[in-house]
């Protein structure tokens, strides 16, 4: 039986880091995307963006929570701390390789034909990592937030470990078959060198 | 290096000892009728003991540029600080400028890069707080948050050495500790306000009118700049008395803001200004002044007559006849309209004058003037001078080419602190589709204009219309930018290519004052004086108070050498603002146009004295002199003139008739007639005209410009 989930289920990370696919695996497992479907899937996320264009103005106008517990939303690590703390959250926080996630970023402004911010790899590493901080800083602050850290390195190579974590940290129930079959390794195109690390739950 | 390491002063009592005080938006206009009814009898001290004068601000008149380019002898492309805000790389939104930002040295560092101690109390983009030797208290100090029953923590960052910060926090007021007695001092009338909160409806239905609801928050309003005020200057008398440094900077907000509040109530009644909230609210601004003037006192008291004392605002506020319509206030207005171009300056200590007045200061002098106060060097990548005039004995300045250090030790700003890689970031984000909107766009829109503005106001038009250009592309309409790009166009002599873009900017609005400025300017530069006049005479008559129109229309009756017409313009233009610099500096060629060339140099002399860094009006005065017999000062003039535009054939073609006719010294004549030569071939293919007038003076977007940079005279030469 599925429980009754009161809390939002929060896909965040930085662009990039396999957001997409954690909505994605959520939706397939039993806890529906909240999503506008106004992004549609592209040669950069070819299986959809499952996002909510209202949860990116979240600072201006917060009233999509009402309709999100027991949902799950994506919203990027920058806006984290838009969030109103009067909610309760459960946070799946995508950690991917920086250099992965900047070299993802650039193909993809590559494939939109955008120039970007001009910005070199290190100047948005640095940039990256403090908003990492700041997101990490908020969540600490308030206990409105529960976190589990995902490695999308993890989550590719050896799915069922990390969907057995993350039904637990988001209270059981779901089709973890459905999670892991989900999962595309293939569409993991742009790699470092740096090895896999467990995923590891924080309250 | 530690909190604790940074802190050790290096005060000794032999050193020679600065405080700076800035009274932001200051403004003589109040002050002197205050003196003259002896309600500041400190300042009347001051200026009594020291010397004092006008003071010209800066393109474009925003205080964190101003107060930066103060603190750093330097236009605001080199210093960085653009804004009052600036995006937050950790955020996505924005933030107040911050320290880190700046991108040049200030004079807190460069004392204390050369082993003085420097404190500094609330200036502009401060914090977080630098180490220099003293104790530095941020600009994110003593804004109050929340009500006084919550907890006020002091921000990270604000106080250096962070020891101190517990006493710092001791130091705060926090507007709930204001008095009545302390607010009827402003609102002698105060009993006659409301100040009672209405209650909401328990049953949750509208609440009745609150006729008292805009007066009770004028009250609170002031309530809280007292406070702020207050937090401000306990702060700096704290450092005075226990924490001795060699330079205290202090920074005085209260004034701009009182004036923002409170201004529109001063006396003569505005038009839309009720008569209760007039009888109200009309004494606020003269009792801000005399607060100031206490607290003066005290700095004084406190800092001994061995301190050299200077006070300093950024720009004046205009408090008379001069007031543009509608609000003062910040939100709903047009602030920067009212700023004045011209604010105050003042020195007092053991090597300055008694008594006597400066003239032709820059805020960008002000700190190569306390360098040398200090016995150091001035850099010689700082743009304004010492003012050597206000010393009894000329002091012995040096020079280094730079206080910046090397590039192996010049502080690195970190990614997320950078304002531009932050908005570059933001905008990739936008692109990649993961932000709907970049909220800090209008800020970046704000700080690119306002770095074109400092391009053009420094003569470089090119990079002027890039910065523009780039506020275009983030918001396409801005009209702002547009204007923006015909001013650099016209700067570049490209008229026809200007005029297109005002009229396309103009659309249906042909018949507007600002229109016809924009318009006159167009035929001006065409060299079409008869139309400028028609346009300007029509923007007169639909707006006598314009500012500038009727000195436009002067400088437009000198090119059709209708001089006593010109003159009765300019004339007209002195009685409402004596501070208008091409109105004196056209009066002057109208006055020599019709053989009264000793006025003529009381004129121009009257302009180099607002603004001392106008080459034009430096070549005029040679020109008057000449023919008054003076031809000594007027080599010295055209020297002056050739030191401050050093690619104007026209000083040294002058000097070079001197040489040759009058002092009957033929070889340097030759050699100044080749450089003349030389700097005339260099202008070719520019269609450049040295006669036309100053396009910042007639930007109809920007009143206050046309006094506020030093640029070429609008009168030329015409004899």
């Amino acid at each position: 039986m599925t429980p009754a989930r009161d809390f939002i289920t929060i896909v965040s990370g930085l662009p990039r880091s396999g957001t997409s696919l954690a909505m994605r695996m959520l939706d397939a497992g039993g806890i529906p995307a909240l999503t506008d479907g106004q992004r549609t899937a592209d040669d950069s996320n070819p299986k959809g963006y499952f996002e909510l264009e209202a949860a990116k103005r979240t600072k201006a106008d917060a009233a999509w929570l009402s309709g999100a517990a027991g949902k799950a939303v994506k919203i990027i690590t920058l806006l984290i701390p838009d969030l109103p703390t009067d909610r309760t959250y459960r946070v799946l926080f995508m950690r991917r390789d920086l250099r992965e996630v900047v070299e993802s970023q650039a193909v993809m402004l590559a494939r939109m034909g955008k120039k970007g911010g001009g910005l070199s790899p290190a100047q948005l590493i640095a940039l990256y990592q403090k908003q990492i901080q700041a997101a990490e800083a908020y969540f600490a602050k308030s206990p409105s937030f529960r976190v589990l850290d995902v490695r999308y390195a993890d989550l590719v190579a050896d799915a069922a470990p990390q969907v057995a974590s993350i039904d637990e940290f988001l209270g059981g129930g779901m089709d973890r078959a459905a999670m892991a079959a989900s999962v595309d390794p293939s569409l993991y195109r742009q790699r470092a060198a740096d090895a896999p690390a467990p995923a590891v739950a924080r309250t | 290096m530690t909190d604790a390491d940074a802190h050790q002063t290096t005060h000794t009592g032999d050193r020679r000892r600065v405080l700076l005080v800035g009274w932001d938006a200051a403004d003589w206009r109040m002050i002197e009728p205050l003196i003259r009814a002896g309600r500041m009898p400190n300042f009347a001290k001051f200026i009594a003991e020291g010397v004092s004068g006008n003071i010209a601000s800066l393109t474009p008149m925003i205080s964190p540029i101003l107060w930066t380019s103060i603190a750093s002898g330097k236009w605001g492309d080199k210093h960085q600080i653009l804004g009052f805000a600036e995006p937050d790389g950790t955020t996505g939104k924005c933030r107040p400028v911050t320290s880190t930002s700046r991108k040049c040295e200030a004079l807190w560092t460069i004392l204390h890069r050369n082993r003085r101690s420097a404190s500094v109390v609330n200036w502009f983009a401060s914090h977080p707080a630098e180490a220099c030797g003293g104790v530095i208290i941020s600009d994110r100090f003593a804004p109050p948050i929340g009500p006084p029953n919550k907890p006020w923590p002091v921000p990270p960052g604000a106080v250096s050495p962070s020891t101190l910060t517990d006493k710092a926090a001791t130091l705060r007021v926090h507007p709930a500790m204001t008095t009545p007695e302390q607010i009827r001092r402003f609102v002698p009338r105060l009993s006659e306000i409301d100040l009672r909160q209405p209650q909401k409806p328990a049953d949750g239905s509208t609440p009745a009118a609150d006729p008292a609801g805009e007066e009770r928050a004028k009250i609170n309003e002031l309530r809280s700049l007292l406070a702020q005020c207050a937090t401000v200057h306990t702060a700096a008398t704290w450092i005075l008395k226990e924490h001795a440094s060699d330079f205290v900077g202090v920074y005085y907000d209260a004034i701009d803001r009182f004036a923002h509040a409170f201004m529109e109530f001063h006396p003569p009644r505005m038009p839309h200004v009720p008569e209760r909230h007039f009888e109200l609210f009309k004494g606020v601004m003269e009792t801000c002044y005399e607060f100031h003037d206490m607290m003066l006192g005290r700095l004084m008291q406190l800092a001994g007559p061995d301190t050299t004392i200077i006070v300093v605002s950024d720009h004046g506020f205009f408090s008379d006849d001069l007031r543009p319509e509608g609000t003062s206030a910040i939100q709903g207005g047009k602030p920067v309209a009212w700023h004045r171009p011209f604010g105050v300056v003042a020195a007092r200590g053991p090597e300055i004058k008694h008594g006597e007045k400066i003239y032709g200061a820059s805020l960008l002098d002000v700190a190569p003037t306390v360098l040398a106060i200090m016995g150091l060097p001035v850099g010689r990548d700082m743009d304004g001078q010492v003012l050597t005039q206000i010393f009894r004995s000329p002091p012995t300045i040096a020079f280094v080419d730079s206080h910046e250090p090397p590039a192996e030790h010049k502080r690195e700003t970190p990614a997320d602190e950078d304002p531009w890689v932050v908005q570059q970031m933001l905008d990739q984000l936008v692109q990649l589709g993961y932000l709907s909107e970049n909220s800090t766009d209008e800020v970046v829109v704000d700080r690119l204009r306002n770095l074109g503005q400092i391009y053009l106001a420094t003569g470089r038009p090119a990079l002027a219309k890039a910065e523009f250009e780039k506020a275009l592309e983030k918001k396409p309409d801005d009209e702002s930018s547009r204007l923006g790009i015909s001013r650099c166009l016209l700067a570049e002599g490209k008229t026809s290519e200007a005029e297109a873009l005002i009229r396309e900017v103009l659309g249906n609005d042909g018949e507007s004052v600002r229109a016809h400025i924009h318009l006159a300017t167009i035929s001006m530069r065409r060299g079409d004086a008869a139309a400028a006049l028609d346009h300007y005479l029509k923007a007169e008559a639909l707006d006598s108070t314009s500012p500038g129109v009727r000195t436009n229309a002067g400088i437009a009756l000198i090119r059709l050498r209708r001089w006593q017409e010109a003159a009765e313009k300019f004339e007209a233009a002195l009685a409402v603002n004596a501070d208008d610099v091409d109105a004196w500096d056209g009066l002057g060629v109208a006055y020599r146009a019709m053989k009264q060339p000793g006025d003529a140099v009381f004129a121009h002399m009257r302009a180099i004295a607002l603004i001392h860094t106008r080459p034009r009006s430096h070549v005029n005065l040679a020109i008057a002199l000449g023919e008054v017999g003076h031809t000594r000062w007027a080599a010295e003039a055209l020297k002056v003139a050739m030191g401050l535009d050093p690619t104007d054939p026209a000083p040294p073609e002058l000097l070079a008739q001197l040489h040759e006719r009058v002092f009957n010294e033929p070889q340097i004549a030759e050699q100044l007639r080749a450089k003349a030569k030389e700097l005339r071939l260099a202008r070719r293919g520019m269609s450049r005209d040295d006669t036309s007038a100053s396009p910042s003076q007639l930007d109809a977007s920007n009143p206050g410009a046309s006094n506020a940079a030093p640029e070429s005279a609008a009168a030329e030469n015409a004899a």
